[in-house]
């Protein structure tokens, strides 16, 4: 059994006037320590469908089997506990918390786990020694991303999951961001999920999901995936 | 219609609830300022109007010799007299339950004092008569027969051509407006009802009293300078050898009820003040964030051509409105609502006041409504106006979050490193936030503040009873010694007294009514000198003290001590020489030795020796105070009737019956407490409400983060909250402090000249202080919770800040 499945997901938003299917049956598999790539064009689904993986929101219909657990039949309560447990998040602008210091923002999230990693080993990971002690206004905007990244690791996550990590950094710190990611998949074995409109760069993930108008249209897997420092885009 | 205008309508529609919270608190603000301003007015003219419908005397005549027809036909020729008519009235007795009960027996006139018939109608035969409306909460009911007694020797026939009168109505008058009927000649020396016959009734061929109203004057409200310069002005020509004439300020009820209006009047001078304040700096905080909200939308309007005129115009018209809309809302409700809820409160002392009028006061609403407006235009548009002086780039552009920064404590690792993660994030947020801090402690402390003066103006009335009658001057009764009897007759009343077996011990005093002014005789105040007879029984009786240091005075043969009030007011100290003034031309001067705790009317008080010094002469003792046995069973009436039967005595007053008066009037402030407990209540509501709603707004997405990362709902609350802990112990910290000084304000202005407050409160109302504000906090931040439980993470995450 596959690590992570999803299986006929349907998320659909109901007003009074019209009904939208921003997921209308999603089906695939994720293996475990893989880094995937969903790709799509705005509007596909692509986030619609890193919510309910990550338990920010839920499904309408369908089965998400994570680890052998199927997280679509979680309450809210059970659905923050995975989130706090297992789920590890990266986003387009960083989210960090702008009162805390680099490292005190890695402390926020290992504070609540049941097995953390060390947060100043962690920061070190992500190479930001030097910088643990500065507040996010003072970091760079690559610097505020591997925060974000040795955050999300720090809770020793069963997944890490992506949102747009490079939308907001130039082309070089787009591409250091992504190495640090694709490295930390292999290094410490964890599950990288990322999403991105950005087609490029597919060729280094393991696994190539693409997604349109709410459904998949394809899954590829990837047997020699390319370093992320030989694509271009 | 216009698109900008389109654009304007809808933002009102989106952001109603800032909207709705402006306009809230601008009403109560405006409510209470011009609602507690009003009150006074309002009692005034409710009283004024009462007094018009029963045609209340203006003028009253008494002749030493009593009143003819030719006195009155004399009195009718003055032209501004429109009605006039002779009068009866006399002490009588009635027996109710085996006791005695003084009742004033009182002539009806056809149109001057005018009796208010609640029930039944007015007599119509000179047997039937109108009864105090309050004896029919005793049982009284129409047509029972009373019978009356003259409480002397002479029968009552002599005088009245019936003895016995059948209940044909119920009946108030002005003359009575509180519980008191006055004193009696007979009895126990007090009245308790009021009974109104046919003038025919009385056989004495003179009247008792001459009622006269003035033309005009029912045009003047009653208690205001023009009405009574009117009166005194007619009063002169009145004036006569023999004869006394008599204001409405001769009626007790009509001085007190004044009195109590001035002193709602006082409250109303700083109170809503202090609620306006605040109400404008929410209003302003609420304008500055939603300006700093929509810079974006301003940098549109901007790049679109839209000048800053225009752009301004949008914000300024959404204060305004909100803020003209609350005003008047406000205004109208508070008028009406606050006095009438004053008023009925004041209706527990004066359950005679049938007419409560609560007229639109239309300068207050104006005066509150133009500075709403101003305040908060003005406030709107220096926001606006710093925001469009940037550039329409920038301004679309997102601001920079506020930068994280490290506080003071940071540098002192001794106590940073104690604490945990989260408590360092709380205090780094509280200092985070500088502005929305000090508007938190300002909205908190201003609560716990006002409920502070308002619990604790009762406590300071309160202490009255216990300090003066308990602790500083500790006597049980004081009598009254008809000095003009004799040397003789005094020596037979004291040896009475001395007789008694329930009274313990007296001392004898002479008490007379003085004038107390400074050296410079620029302030003169009414005062009694006391001159005790004995040095040694007076320390038993009077307790002269420091106020604050609890040390005792010993009166001195040189130098006088005076009262603390008085002392203030005359604007003298320890050392200060005052002029005693009896009449215009009896003036002597004395120096100050000491300043002692006092809290009712004012006292020089003087030993016999410095007396017979300054004026030459031996003191008369006109007064005893004694005090009872408390082992020797004794009756209260017989002890009066006793007393007032006896020559040497003219009047004897119980201490119980002082206090009564004053716990009346704490019972009256109840109702206010409330009204200002509630207000608080609601400004804390709103403010906190207010305040809250930004910072959830302001902090959206790092509360969303938390929530993304796994924080339970209780743990992103506890997060915010731990902050709002802090900042309510902080505030009410503050709050007590702002309150005590509030408070000490707000009890000298509330004071009239004759009484002095305590300033203090009781520990039980600082606690009770401190809950309602903190269940105030407790309930905004439940409120709250569910709020923060509604952020939506994903949205939040997606948007930059």
């Amino acid at each position: 059994m596959a690590y992570v499945e999803l299986i006929d997901v349907v998320k659909e938003y109901k007003s009074e006037e019209l009904s939208i299917k921003a997921a209308d049956g999603i089906n695939f598999s994720i293996e475990k320590g893989e880094f995937v790539v969903v790709v799509g064009p705005s509007g596909a689904g692509k986030t619609t469908v890193l919510n309910i993986l990550g338990g920010m929101d839920s499904a309408t219909s369908g089965k998400m089997i994570v680890d052998g657990e199927d997280i679509a039949q979680y309450n809210k309560k059970r659905l923050t506990t995975y989130r706090r447990l297992d789920v590890g998040f990266v986003f387009q602008f960083y989210n960090l918390v702008p009162n805390l210091t680099a490292l005190e923002n890695v402390e926020l999230a290992a504070q609540i786990c049941k097995e953390p990693l060390d947060a100043n080993e962690v920061i070190e990971h992500v190479g930001l020694k030097e910088r643990k002690n500065n507040f996010p206004a003072q970091l760079s905007g690559g610097e505020q991303q591997r925060v974000a990244i040795a955050r999300a690791l720090a809770k020793n996550p069963k997944l890490l999951l992506c949102d747009e990590p490079t939308g907001a950094l130039d082309y070089e710190t787009g591409k250091t961001i992504l190495k640090l990611l694709s490295d930390t998949c292999k290094e410490k074995k964890v599950t990288v999920i990322v999403i991105t409109h950005n087609q490029a760069i597919a060729p280094m993930a393991d696994r190539v999901i693409k997604i349109k108008n709410g459904k998949v249209t394809s899954v590829r897997v990837n047997d020699n995936p390319t370093d992320v420092s030989k694509i271009e885009w | 219609m216009k698109a900008s205008r389109k654009d304007f309508l809808r933002e009102i529609k989106h952001t109603k609830s800032r909207f709705i919270s402006i306009f809230l608190i601008v009403a109560l603000g405006v409510a209470l300022f011009a609602g507690v301003r009003a009150s006074m007015p309002d009692m005034k003219i409710s009283g004024d109007r009462q007094y018009n419908r029963e045609n209340l005397m203006d003028i009253k005549i008494i002749e030493s010799t009593g009143v003819t027809e030719e006195i009155i036909d004399e009195i009718r020729k003055i032209d501004e007299i429109t009605r006039i008519h002779g009068a009866y009235s006399k002490d009588v007795l009635i027996e109710e339950d085996e006791k005695e009960y003084g009742v004033k027996l009182m002539s009806i006139m056809p149109d001057i004092n005018v009796p208010y018939v609640r029930e039944g109608v007015m007599p119509s035969e000179e047997n039937e008569c109108l009864a105090d409306y309050k004896m029919k909460d005793k049982g009284y009911e129409l047509g029972d027969k009373i019978k009356l007694y003259s409480g002397t020797e002479n029968p009552l026939s002599v005088e009245l051509k019936n003895e016995e009168y059948i209940i044909t109505g119920f009946a108030t008058t002005s003359l009575y407006l509180n519980n008191g009927r006055g004193t009696s000649t007979v009895g126990n020396g007090k009245n308790e009802y009021f009974m109104m016959i046919e003038q025919d009734n009385f056989l004495s061929p003179v009247y008792s009293e001459v009622y006269v109203n003035i033309q005009g004057a029912r045009e003047f409200d009653c208690y205001t300078d023009e009405y009574e310069e009117y009166i005194d002005g007619i009063v002169e020509k009145l004036e006569k050898e023999g004869r006394f004439v008599l204001t409405r300020d001769s009626i007790q009820a009509y001085v007190e009820y004044e009195l109590d209006a001035e002193r709602i009047g006082k409250v109303g001078e700083v109170f809503p003040l202090i609620f306006f304040i605040i109400a404008a700096l929410i209003c302003l905080t609420t304008m500055t964030r939603m300006v700093e909200e929509e810079r974006g939308i301003i940098g549109t309007l901007k790049a679109l051509g839209y000048s800053n005129f225009n752009v301004t115009k949008r914000f300024m018209l959404y204060a305004l409105l909100a803020t003209a809309l609350g005003s008047v809302v406000g205004g109208f409700f508070g008028c009406r609502f606050f006095p009438w809820v004053i008023i009925n409160a004041y209706k527990i002392v004066y359950k005679d006041l049938y007419v409560i009028k609560t007229p639109l006061n239309m300068e207050y609403i104006i005066t509150a409504t133009l500075a709403a407006v101003l305040v908060v235009g003005i406030a709107t548009f220096l926001a606006c106006y710093k925001e469009c002086l940037s550039s329409p780039a920038k301004l679309m552009r997102p601001k920079a979050p506020k930068k994280g920064k490290r506080v003071l404590l940071e540098r002192i690792p001794f106590i940073w490193k104690h604490l945990s993660f989260s408590n360092k994030s709380t205090v780094r947020n509280l200092l985070r936030y500088k502005k929305r801090l000090f508007m938190t402690i300002f909205g908190i402390s201003g609560c716990m503040g006002l409920l502070l003066v308002g619990f604790g103006l009762k406590d300071s009335i309160n202490i009255i009873d216990e300090n003066q009658f308990k602790q500083l001057t500790v006597y049980d009764f004081d009598i009254t010694m008809n000095v003009a009897t004799g040397e003789e007759s005094i020596k037979n009343g004291l040896s009475y007294l001395d007789n008694q077996e329930y009274i313990d011990e007296y001392l004898q005093m002479m008490e007379n009514g003085i004038k107390a002014s400074d050296l410079d005789e620029e302030i003169s105040k009414e005062a009694s000198i006391r001159v005790p007879k004995d040095m040694k029984m007076f320390e038993k009786f009077f307790n002269l003290r420091d106020r604050q240091t609890k040390k005792t005075y010993k009166l001195g043969d040189e130098e006088v001590i005076i009262n603390e009030k008085l002392a203030k007011l005359l604007e003298v100290s320890v050392g200060d020489t005052i002029v005693l003034k009896i009449g215009e031309t009896n003036k002597v001067k004395v120096k100050i030795s000491d300043i002692c705790e006092n809290y009712l009317m004012h006292y020089v008080y003087m030993s016999p020796e410095l007396y017979k010094k300054v004026y030459k002469e031996e003191p008369v003792y006109n007064k005893v105070y004694g005090r009872f046995n408390k082992d020797v069973q004794m009756d209260r009436d017989d002890f009066v009737k006793d007393t007032l039967n006896n020559n040497s005595f003219s009047g004897v007053t119980f201490v119980d019956d002082t206090m009564e008066g004053i716990t009346n009037m704490i019972d009256s402030l109840d109702m206010v407490v409330i009204v200002l407990i509630v207000s608080a209540g609601g400004l804390a509501f709103l403010v906190l409400y207010n305040l809250n709603n930004i910072s959830i707004e302001e902090r959206k997405k790092e509360l969303a983060t938390l929530k993304v990362l796994g924080f339970y709902d209780t743990e992103v609350s506890a997060y915010v909250l731990r902050e709002n802990a802090i900042i309510t112990l902080i505030g009410i910290g503050v709050g007590v402090l702002v309150g005590r000084v509030m408070h000490t304000f707000v009890i000298s202005t509330c004071e009239i000249d004759m009484v002095m407050f305590g300033r203090y409160v009781s520990n039980k109302s600082m606690v009770y202080c401190c809950l309602i504000t903190a269940f105030f906090a407790i309930l905004i931040n439940g409120y709250m919770h569910f709020g923060m439980k509604k952020i939506d993470m994903a949205s939040s995450m997606k948007s930059v800040d």
